[in-house]
């Protein structure tokens, strides 16, 4: 537990920035409620800026390789279609 | 109805409330759904609420889709109101209620007896599929977060992405998808 907190402390900056990504994408799904294009679109650019996110914490970290890109993006892929699916069960 | 709809113990009352003489009467309510075709895919799939659409002793009908408030919660309603005047179907009641043994009570009863055609909230399929959803959401939070402690433990240097990033989208993932609401049919 002491690597994760000196890791959050050390970065503390980027989780942050991923915080209010991920909070503002949260916000704006709950207020599309009643409109499922906006929803799906919101979902959208939530799982894209996360990748992006990781993309540029990696690089900054001086650890970006492909793999680490496949994997955010499989995550980010695999949210998005969760919430898709279920915005459309609606 | 009016523009502010508040849906009291009884749903009859808005017959009597209007002077509406009723012989027969019946009512359907949705609410929280997002197209006219759900809403009426949800009520002929439900018996009960089947057996109000498509029974023959209701001669008028009443629509309004109005927001409003529901048991104390902010929402949009759908609601169908069936009705037979008093006295309309006077000189043949019981004739077209025989052939029918499947007919409740509700709607084939006199004014007399008559009671409302309510029934307990149906759930929608969603529920299943978020619950579903929520398991597998589920356990790829756990996944990370075994994986963030092993490496925290063991102090394991690695080539990945980084797990509780992962983890926070995935409660972003999962708290989204708890806030989507479904309609429901009463």
């Amino acid at each position: 537990m002491k690597i994760l907190f000196e890791n959050i402390k050390k970065h503390l900056v980027h989780y942050l920035v991923l915080l209010f990504l991920l909070v503002s994408g949260g916000l704006s799904f709950f207020y599309f409620q009643r409109f499922p294009q906006a929803q799906i679109v919101s979902a959208f650019l939530t799982a894209s800026f996360y990748v992006l996110w990781g993309v540029i914490h990696h690089y900054l970290e001086g650890d970006l390789h492909l793999r680490v890109v496949v994997e955010y993006m499989a995550v980010a892929i695999l949210g998005f279609l969760v919430l898709f699916i279920l915005v459309n069960r609606v | 109805m009016g523009s502010c709809f508040t849906f009291g113990p009884n749903a009859l009352d808005f017959f009597t409330d209007v002077g509406y003489k009723y012989q027969y009467a019946g009512e359907n309510l949705a609410r929280d759904f997002r197209d006219p075709d759900s809403v009426i895919r949800a009520w002929m799939n439900s018996p009960s609420h089947r057996e109000n659409v498509v029974n023959e002793k209701y001669q008028e009908i009443g629509v309004a889709v109005v927001d409003g408030t529901l048991q104390g919660v902010e929402t949009t309603l759908v609601v169908q109101l069936f009705g037979t005047p008093y006295g309309a179907v006077e000189s043949k009641p019981v004739e077209k209620a025989a052939p029918k043994p499947a007919e409740k009570p509700v709607a084939a009863q006199p004014v007399e007896t008559l009671g409302e055609k309510r029934q307990s909230v149906l759930t929608s399929p969603l529920d299943l599929t978020k619950a579903l959803i929520i398991f597998v959401v589920g356990i790829l939070i756990g996944a990370f977060a075994i994986d963030i402690l092993m490496v925290s433990h063991r102090d394991t240097p690695r080539i990945s992405s980084n797990s509780l990033a992962q983890m926070m989208f995935l409660l972003f993932v999962l708290v989204a998808g708890l806030l989507i609401k479904g309609g429901a049919i009463l």
